[in-house]
């Protein structure tokens, strides 16, 4: 993993030598809210907060305007297929401005647990639809890695670091495509095991296949409650 | 932007009202692991595992259940993996020792998948433990001369169990002839953080 990241690091910088070369900063908040069900379904209810408080393009002014971007409320079912894998299914609604898009959600996830640490490897594909596009087809993979900073498993009342990295294909009609890479270093603590807050970077980079690099920094802090 | 404000005030709200809400909702069993400085660690103990084990890179962690408290030292030595539970007194609980199915003898093995095939339609195991219960004298005596006197052994199984509605993972222990003394089902920890 460790030349992936150097090449990631080559990537940024050499990026930021070319001009129309943009960044966005801002905070990511969300809130996860799961409620088990009979014969191990589960529903999950996600809300996004999206904000953005910086934006420019490198090497030349930058803009400070504050703009609150969109509000995600999204509903997953997921069911439980054997020790460590789950399917999902949902659907998002994303409020943006006047428009409301709309967003169908499928996920397989494998979750291993080792000695010390977990690693999840979530594959989905999502579909958009926003008013007088084209549909937007994504297909994702993310691993995530988590691993106690304390003893050898993540207990009540501590704190773990969390590291993910995602790559998203996206499609819209034939002739657009364009990868997303997201690398989200995150420190969490459990207050309860159904119970976590994590705050942490959300770095994502898309568009340097076109040539117009867009380097986005979120704080997020998500919230994970079960009930 | 009137609806931006309304979002912020919205979002304020449920905030409060989650975290409200949660701290009488969420009850969960009891049970921390800590890492523990060799310096917290009871003579007895340290004089024990040195005893014991060679190895130097011995990790100390304290153990908090619903019945109580323990000190656990792990280490691997000889490419096996050692796990030695003390009281919190530094007094010895048991010594547990990862190994493969080929280690038990045909006929303990024999019986232990024989119950195995009785319980579950399907069974894949994950991780075989021999514990080791005795006096610190007999256990160390075992340990170096290999004469097994006044010593309880049995077989800690990790496996994961299929039945016609489930799957599971579960603790087994065996005693040394292979007779079920218990069964643990293994609660996993809360995914969600990794799965959405």
């Amino acid at each position: 993993m460790k030349p992936f990241y150097l090449l990631l690091l080559c990537c940024v910088f050499s990026f930021n030598t070319k001009a129309q070369n943009t960044y966005n900063i801002g905070t990511l908040p969300t809130i996860n809210l799961s409620k088990s069900l009979e014969n191990n379904w589960k529903i999950n209810f996600k809300s996004e907060f999206r904000q953005l408080f910086k934006t420019g393009q490198f090497g030349n002014n930058q803009t400070t305007n504050y703009d609150y971007v969109h509000t995600d409320a999204a509903i997953v079912a997921s069911k439980k297929t054997g020790l460590n894998n789950t399917i999902a299914g949902g659907f998002l609604l994303r409020f943006r401005d006047q428009d409301i898009v709309k967003r169908t959600i499928q996920q397989f996830t494998i979750i291993n647990r080792f000695n010390a640490f977990r690693l999840g490897h979530r594959f989905s594909t999502d579909q958009t639809f926003a008013s007088n596009e084209t549909m937007a087809l994504r297909l994702r993979y993310r691993v995530t890695f988590d691993i106690p900073l304390n003893g050898q498993s993540v207990d009540k009342n501590e704190w773990y670091l969390k590291i993910s990295n995602e790559y998203l294909n996206r499609f819209k009609n034939k002739e657009n495509y364009d990868l997303e890479i997201r690398v989200l270093p995150n420190v969490g603590y459990v207050f309860t095991d159904n119970n976590k807050l994590e705050f942490g970077l959300d770095y994502r980079i898309n568009d340097f296949v076109n040539q117009s690099t867009r380097q986005r920094f979120w704080l997020a802090i998500n919230w994970y409650i079960s009930i | 932007m009137q609806f931006n404000v309304f979002k912020m005030k919205n979002l304020c709200v449920l905030f409060c009202f989650l975290f409200l809400g949660n701290t009488i909702i969420a009850q969960t069993k009891f049970e921390k692991e800590s890492r523990l400085s060799v310096h917290m660690v009871p003579d007895q103990a340290k004089q024990f595992v040195y005893q014991l084990l060679a190895s130097k890179q011995v990790k100390w962690y304290h153990e908090i259940h619903e019945t109580g408290q323990s000190i656990e030292a792990k280490t691997k030595y000889q490419n096996k993996k050692y796990s030695i539970e003390f009281n919190m007194d530094g007094s010895l609980q048991d010594i547990e020792v990862e190994t493969h199915k080929d280690d038990i003898s045909v006929k303990t093995y024999a019986n232990i998948t024989n119950v195995l095939e009785t319980k579950f339609d399907k069974h894949w195991i994950k991780k075989i433990q021999i514990q080791y219960i005795g006096s610190k004298e007999a256990l160390l005596t075992f340990f170096k001369s290999g004469h097994p006197n006044n010593i309880t052994t049995n077989y800690e199984i990790v496996l994961k169990g299929k039945t016609k509605n489930d799957k599971a993972l579960y603790e087994y222990l065996f005693n040394e002839e292979g007779t079920l003394k218990s069964t643990k089902t293994i609660i996993f920890r809360n995914t969600d953080n990794i799965q959405f």
